[in-house]
Order: C-alpha cells, then sequence, then structure tokens
C-alpha cells in the first residue's frame, strides 16, 4: 500500500500489510510495520478507532477494493502457507547479535 | 483511520475513510481526500495486487475480528449513514482537481497556511500559536 500526503513532500510511502504486527489495546486495533521508500526505512503505525468502522466498510464494500480483493482472491492460500507454515507475517525482527559478541 | 510515519514526526495523518474518493486506476484502488482540520492536506492511498495478501491477513486475524465485534456498533452506523458517506461536494473537486498526477510532486491542497508547511514546520507553528 502506498500512502502519499502533501506533507510527506515528494515522498510516497510504501507500507506491507503483511509485515505489520497487529494488536489490539481496548476498542483500538494498532498495525505497527515499516515504510520504505528510496533507501528510507522507517517505523510506521496505523491505528484503526471505533469511529473507523463505518469508514472501513464502505471502502471494503466500494467497487474498486472488491474488485481488487476478488481479482486476486487467490493468494489465500500461499499467503495463508506463508502465515501458518513459515510464519513469514509480522513485523520484521532485527537480527540477533550472535552470542559471545560485546557491544 | 490514523497513520503515523517517523518521518511524520510526532503528526499523524488523520485519515476519514468514510469521506474518502475511491476510483479504481489502472487495476489499483485509489483513496483519495483531504485530512482531518487542523491540517488539511491532501492525501492519496493506492492499494495495489500485492496487498491483499496482507489485508487479509490483518482482516483474518485475531486482533482484527475481535476489533470488528467490539465496534459491532459502527455496522449500526454504516447502514443508517451510508447515504451520507463519500466526498463532500467541496471535496470532490478539489480532490478531482489534484489528482494523481499532480501528486506528489505539486499537489495542490486547501488554502490552509499549515497546508504549505512541513510536519516539522506545521507542529512548530502550532505549538507557538498554542
Amino acid at each position: 500500500m502506498k500512502v502519499w500526503s502533501k506533507g510527506l513532500g515528494k515522498q510516497a510511502l510504501n507500507a506491507d500489510w503483511f509485515k505489520t504486527d497487529v494488536k489490539l489495546e481496548g476498542k483500538t486495533l494498532l498495525a505497527k510495520g515499516i515504510v520504505r521508500d528510496k533507501g528510507i526505512i522507517w517505523d510506521c503505525q496505523f491505528t484503526f478507532t471505533e469511529e473507523d468502522i463505518p469508514g472501513i466498510l464502505r471502502m471494503m464494500m466500494s467497487g474498486p477494493v472488491l474488485s481488487l480483493l476478488a481479482r486476486n482472491i487467490m493468494v489465500i492460500f500461499p499467503s495463508t502457507y506463508k502465515r501458518i507454515i513459515k510464519r513469514e507475517a509480522g513485523k520484521e525482527k532485527s537480527k540477533k547479535r550472535p552470542a559471545g559478541v560485546s557491544k | 483511520m490514523r497513520f503515523w510515519s517517523k518521518g511524520l514526526g510526532e503528526r499523524e495523518l488523520d485519515i476519514e475513510l468514510d469521506k474518502s474518493d475511491i476510483v479504481k486506476e489502472e487495476g489499483k484502488a485509489v483513496l483519495r481526500g483531504t485530512l482531518k482540520a487542523p491540517v488539511t492536506w491532501n492525501y492519496e492511498v493506492t492499494l495495489f495486487n500485492e496487498d491483499t495478501a496482507g489485508i487479509f491477513r490483518v482482516m483474518f486475524s485475531i486482533p482484527g475480528i475481535v476489533y470488528f465485534l467490539k465496534n459491532i456498533s459502527g455496522v449500526g452506523t454504516f447502514i443508517s449513514k451510508r447515504g451520507e458517506m463519500g466526498p463532500q461536494p467541496a471535496e470532490a473537486t478539489a480532490t478531482a482537481a489534484t489528482g494523481a498526477k499532480s501528486k506528489p510532486a505539486e499537489g495542490k491542497a486547501s488554502d490552509s497556511k499549515a497546508a504549505d508547511l512541513q510536519p516539522a514546520e506545521a507542529a512548530t507553528k502550532e505549538n507557538t500559536d498554542s
């Protein structure tokens, strides 16, 4: 997904929903991930509150989004495999320092 | 939906999905609109084919399902206000005028002074004003 706003200037940030950590806090859904743009890698966070439900439903039920999802419905199978078997979903973790290596 | 990224500093983009203009462009779904006040910047969110897996993943994740169930009253709001949703006439005109072709280099946003500021500058200005 690409997000652009005038506040970002010439940048358009690319976020990968598959690589986000999804967490619920009360009635709020938080999706934390990273965005990339030309070598830049930033943390990002999407916050969905109670008031967003009508907008989400409207978006999901709109023709363009329904059409996009329907055309790509088959990705459910490989993505489920990646998510459950290969455990590739979620925010990329930083590589751990090898044991015995001091700071 | 609120979007935050490190590049935005302390600012969050407050996107009103219920007022966005949703169009299909070259196989992509594009959402356009104006951010919620006080900073009335234009925004554009593009969903690509590759995003489908991620969307399904969030939709059918345990937190995603619980979030929906906890806020199930929003379905009633969606049904009752369905006709009122969508871009307001003024916003629709502005969005059409600043469409994808003019973004991101020359996106013409609103008349607001804050719209011409970069995030850090805008945040500083707000702090000064308050």
